[in-house]
C-alpha cells in the first residue's frame, strides 16, 4: 500500500471567514486506489477543505499538490482540469435534462460541424452507466431519478472525464441501506482502477466498512491519521469530539400529564387515516423509511399542506390554513430541511433565533432592541450555541450550532408541543447528545414532544412511545421503547404484512 | 458560548476607530462612502461652483425622485421582490393629478388621486407576482409599458398648468428654513423608512420573506402579506416623485420618466441590496444616489457633453453588480 503514488496533498492549509478560522493549517493526502476517510464534527472545517480542492474558495495559506506538482485553483475549471471531480451531498444535475447530457455536460461528443452528436453521447453514457451497475435508458431526464441514482449519475460524470481523484460528500445521506451497498460496491470498483477516493463522512460504521485511512478534524486542526484497521470506535469519537461521549441518549421518565396534541384520522399527500396523540412531559416518535410519509406528516400536522381530519392542541382546534394558527396556539415545527425550511442564511444569529417571538419584543411594531438581545443572549448561553457574537451572520456556524439556534426559536415561544423532523439529521455526535438532552428537558417542563426519524437508533433511544408508518399508514405501535426491539421496527417498517400489533 | 467581545455595545475610542476603519474599508457603504468624498473632494478643487450651499442644493434636489422611489425599491428588493414600473408611473400619475388640479383646483384632492393610483398599481403589481406567480420582474416590465400606454391614453399632448395654485409649485421648488422642499421630502422619507427597516419588525419580516420565504412561512410570517406590503410602498413612493417632479416641470408630460426605473434599481443594487433578497441596506442607497446626483452634477459642471448623464445610469448599474458579485465572492457564499 504505501509504495503506491500520492495523487492529491495538501499541506498546512489555512482559510478564514469574518469571525472564524476555519481551517488552521491542515494536511491531507489521498493515494491512488485508496479510500481516505475525513470526518469530524459539524464546524471541523470539512467542508471548506472539500470547497478549497473543488477551487471554489481560495486558501489563505498552505500548497495544494497534484500527482506531485504545486497547483494553484482559482476556479472549479482549474479543479476539474486536474480530474478531480467532488460528488456534493446537494447534488449539482440539471433536473430537466436527461442522463446523459447531464454525463457529458459541457464536453458533449461533437460532429463534424460542431453539432452534438446524440448517438455517441448515448453510446458512451450507456457505457458508463452499466459500467457502474446502472441499467438504465440515458434519455431519461435526472428529475426521473432516486437520489442514489443521480449520485452514480455524478460518478458516472467524474469517469466521463477520467478523474483520477473523487471527493464525495456525505454521500450516504439519504439513501437506503441496500443503496448504500451498491455505492459501495461501485467505490470498490473505482478504487480497483487506481481511483483515489475521499471520503467525507460523519456515520463511523461507514468508515470501517469502506476506508483504508481516516483522517480527523476537529476546530479547523488535524487531529490524526491513521489507517481504519488500526482505530477503534472510541479513539474515532474522542478525537472527534475531544472528550468522551458517555451517554448520547440522557432520556429520564418524566411525569405524562395531559393529552396535549391530538391527532385524528388526518389524509394528505400520500398519508391515509394517521391518528396519534402526544401527552404532556413525553416524547413521541413516529418512525418510518425514507418515502413512507413520516416527513409529510409534520407538514400535514402544521397545516403547511392541504389536508383532511382533524388536529388539535390543548383541546383547540388547528385550522389548515397556514402556520400561523398552529404557532399561535403552541405549536412548533423543526422540519428535516435545515437550509431550506428553517436558516435565514442572509441573517444574523439573533434575527434567526427571534424570528418567531419578535412581536413579543416589540411595541407597535417597534423593537425593544436590548430586550431582544437580551432573550437571543440568553438563548444562546442555554443551549451553548457557539458563535463570536449575536449579530455573526447564522452562515458561518456549523450545523450543529445552526440548528441549536432553531431550537432556540422555538424555545422563545411558549409552546405546548414541539414536532422534530430528523432532529440530527447530518449533526455530529457532540451536538446530538446535547439535542437529545435538550428534548428530555422540554419533556420535564412539560412540553410534548413529537420526533418524526427515518432514524432506528435515534427513535430507539430517545423516545417514550414509537408508531411505526409505511406507505402513509399507522403499521403499529410500542407502548414504551423497553418492549421495542430494533429488527420488530424495521419489520413493520419495511415488509408488506399484517399489523405488528 | 458568547465572546462578549464581539458583542454590541462596546466602548471606547480605540474600539469605535476599529469600528470605522472596518466600516470604510470593508461595507459596500464604507467604501461608496470613500468613493463619494473623493469625487467630493475632486470637484471642488476644480470648480469653485460645486462645494456652494447653492449647488449642493440643486444636487440634491435634482436626485430628490429618484432617492424617494429607491428608499421603497430597497425594502421590495430585500423583500425578494421588484418593482421596474416606476419609471411608467411618473408620467401617468404626473398627467392625471395636473389634470384633476386644473378641473378642480383643490391641491389636496390631486396629490390623494396620485398617491392612490400608487397604492392600485401597488396592488396590480403584487396580485400578478404573488398571486398568478409570474416573477415580478416581468410583471412589473409588463406594467412599465402598460402604465405607459395608459398616459399616451391619457392625453396625447402635455398637460399645462391651467390652475396655478401657488403652493404646488412649492412642493418642487419652493424653500423651507432655506433649505429646498424635496431635499426635505428626500430625508423625510429616508429617516422614516431607514427607521421602519431597521427597528420594526415589519422591517425584520422584509428581511424573512426575502432570505427564506418557505422558512418565514413555517415561522408564522405572512409571507404575501408583506410582499404585497413592499409593493405598495415602492408604487406610492413612485408616486410622491412624480408629484415632486410634476410640480418641477410644472406639466404633465406623458413621455417623462423613461429610465427613471433604471435610475431608481441601479442606486438600490449599487448600496449593496442584493438582487436576490434577504439583505441589503437603506444608507447604502442614500450614499448610491448621492453618488449618481453628484456625477451628474460633475458632468454639467466639468462642461461635458451632457448627454453623458443618460449613461451614467448604466455605469452605475455595472459598477453594483461587480461590488455585488466581489462581496459574495470574498464572503464565500455560493
Amino acid at each position: 500500500m504505501s509504495e503506491q503514488t500520492t495523487l492529491l496533498r495538501l499541506s498546512g492549509i489555512a482559510k478564514e471567514f469574518p469571525g472564524t478560522k476555519a481551517l488552521k493549517g491542515v494536511d491531507f493526502s489521498l493515494n491512488a486506489g485508496e479510500v481516505h476517510a475525513l470526518i469530524g464534527e459539524n464546524g471541523a472545517g470539512k467542508s471548506t477543505l472539500i470547497k478549497i480542492i473543488a477551487g471554489l474558495y481560495q486558501q489563505d495559506a498552505g500548497t495544494i499538490e497534484v500527482e506531485g506538482k504545486t497547483v494553484d485553483f482559482h476556479s472549479p475549471a482549474d479543479s476539474l482540469e486536474h480530474r478531480i471531480k467532488v460528488v456534493y451531498q446537494e447534488l449539482d444535475l440539471v433536473p430537466d435534462l436527461s442522463i446523459a447530457e447531464n454525463v457529458f455536460l459541457g464536453n458533449l461528443p461533437k460532429k463534424a460541424l460542431r453539432t452534438v452528436d446524440w448517438q455517441a453521447l448515448y453510446a458512451r453514457t450507456s457505457e458508463l452507466l452499466l459500467d457502474l451497475g446502472l441499467d438504465i435508458d440515458p434519455e431519461v431526464p435526472i428529475s426521473a431519478l432516486t437520489v442514489a441514482q443521480q449520485q452514480l449519475v455524478e460518478i458516472a460524470r467524474a469517469l466521463s472525464r477520467q478523474a483520477q481523484i473523487i471527493i464525495m460528500d456525505e454521500p450516504t445521506s439519504a439513501l437506503s441501506q441496500t443503496e448504500i451497498e451498491s455505492l459501495f460496491a461501485v467505490i470498490r470498483r473505482l478504487q480497483g482502477r487506481g481511483v483515489g477516493v475521499m471520503y467525507v463522512s460523519h456515520k463511523l460504521d461507514e468508515i470501517y466498512a469502506i476506508a483504508d485511512r481516516v483522517t480527523v478534524f476537529r476546530d479547523g486542526e488535524h487531529i490524526a491519521t491513521e489507517a481504519v484497521a488500526d482505530t477503534t470506535h472510541s479513539d474515532l469519537v474522542t478525537w472527534m469530539v475531544g472528550r468522551e461521549v458517555k451517554d448520547l441518549y440522557p432520556r429520564s421518565p418524566a411525569v405524562r400529564g395531559d393529552v396535549l396534541l391530538e391527532v385524528d384520522g388526518l389524509s394528505g399527500g400520500n398519508i391515509e387515516n394517521f391518528s396519534l396523540t402526544v401527552h404532556a412531559g413525553e416524547i413521541v416518535a413516529v418512525f418510518g423509511l425514507m418515502g413512507s410519509g413520516v416527513h409529510n406528516l409534520g407538514r400535514l400536522i402544521f397545516g403547511n399542506m392541504p389536508r383532511a381530519g382533524g388536529v388539535r392542541l390543548g383541546g383547540e382546534t388547528i385550522h389548515a390554513k397556514a402556520p400561523m394558527d398552529a404557532i399561535r396556539k403552541g405549536l412548533g415545527f423543526l422540519t428535516e430541511n435545515r437550509k431550506s425550511d428553517g436558516l435565514l442564511m442572509p441573517l444574523s444569529v439573533k434575527d434567526n433565533i427571534t424570528l418567531v417571538s419578535v412581536n413579543n419584543y416589540a411595541n407597535l411594531m417597534v423593537i425593544n432592541g436590548p430586550e431582544e438581545r437580551r432573550a437571543t443572549t440568553d438563548i444562546i448561553n442555554k443551549l451553548s450555541i457557539k458563535t463570536p457574537g449575536i449579530a455573526q451572520k447564522i452562515r458561518y456556524l456549523s450545523g450543529g450550532n445552526q440548528q441549536k439556534s432553531l431550537i432556540g426559536r422555538w424555545l422563545l415561544e411558549d409552546l405546548k408541543v414541539l414536532m422534530f423532523s430528523e432532529p440530527t439529521r447530518g449533526i455530529d455526535v457532540g451536538s446530538k447528545a446535547e439535542i437529545y438532552r435538550l428534548m428530555d428537558d422540554m419533556a420535564h417542563q412539560g412540553m410534548g414532544i413529537l420526533v418524526l426519524s427515518t432514524e432506528l437508533p435515534e427513535v430507539m433511544g430517545i423516545a417514550d412511545r414509537i408508531i411505526v408508518m409505511r406507505q402513509g399508514k399507522s403499521v403499529g405501535g410500542w407502548v414504551s421503547r423497553q418492549d421495542a426491539n430494533e429488527q420488530d421496527l424495521m419489520t413493520a417498517a419495511t415488509v408488506q404484512m399484517e399489523k405488528v400489533v | 458560548m458568547l465572546d462578549s467581545s464581539a458583542d454590541t455595545g462596546d466602548t471606547g475610542i480605540g474600539k469605535f476607530l476599529n469600528k470605522a476603519t472596518h466600516w470604510l474599508l470593508h461595507t459596500q457603504e464604507g467604501v461608496l462612502f470613500f468613493i463619494v468624498a473623493a469625487i467630493w473632494l475632486f470637484l471642488t478643487i476644480q470648480s469653485p461652483v460645486f462645494f456652494t450651499g447653492r449647488n449642493i442644493g440643486v444636487l440634491l434636489s435634482q436626485v430628490s425622485m429618484t432617492a424617494i422611489t429607491a428608499v421603497g425599491m430597497t425594502i421590495l428588493l430585500i423583500s425578494g421582490e421588484i418593482d421596474a414600473s416606476v419609471g411608467s408611473m411618473q408620467a401617468f400619475v404626473g398627467v392625471i393629478v395636473m389634470s384633476v388640479l386644473n378641473s378642480s383646483s383643490n391641491l389636496a384632492l390631486g396629490i390623494l388621486v396620485g398617491l392612490a393610483i400608487g397604492v392600485v398599481v401597488g396592488l396590480i403589481n403584487s396580485l400578478i407576482s404573488l398571486r398568478l406567480g409570474i416573477n415580478s420582474l416581468i410583471a412589473t416590465l409588463a406594467m412599465l409599458s402598460i402604465v405607459r400606454g395608459a398616459a399616451f391614453g391619457f392625453t396625447e399632448a402635455s398637460i399645462q398648468n391651467t390652475h396655478k395654485i401657488p403652493t404646488f409649485t412649492e412642493i418642487g421648488n419652493g424653500f423651507f428654513l432655506g433649505v429646498p422642499w424635496p431635499i426635505i421630502f428626500f430625508f423625510a422619507v429616508f429617516l422614516i423608512f431607514y427607521f421602519v427597516l431597521s427597528r420594526t419588525t415589519f422591517g425584520r419580516f422584509v428581511h424573512a420573506v426575502g432570505a427564506n420565504p418557505e422558512a418565514a412561512t413555517l415561522a408564522g410570517i405572512p409571507v404575501r402579506l408583506v410582499k404585497m406590503t413592499g409593493f405598495v410602498l415602492t408604487s406610492v413612493l413612485a408616486s410622491f416623485s412624480a408629484i415632486i417632479l410634476l410640480s418641477r416641470l410644472n406639466s404633465g408630460q406623458n413621455g417623462i420618466g423613461a429610465g427613471f426605473e433604471l435610475e431608481a434599481i441601479g442606486a438600490v443594487l449599487l448600496g449593496g441590496t442584493s438582487l436576490s433578497g434577504g439583505e441589503g441596506s437603506m444608507v447604502g442607497t442614500f450614499l448610491a444616489v448621492l453618488l449618481l446626483g453628484t456625477l451628474k452634477n460633475g458632468i454639467v459642471l466639468l462642461d461635458i457633453n451632457s448627454s453623458w448623464q443618460v449613461a451614467v445610469t448604466g455605469l452605475i448599474i455595472i459598477i453594483a453588480v461587480l461590488l455585488d458579485a466581489r462581496r459574495r465572492r470574498r464572503l464565500g457564499q455560493d
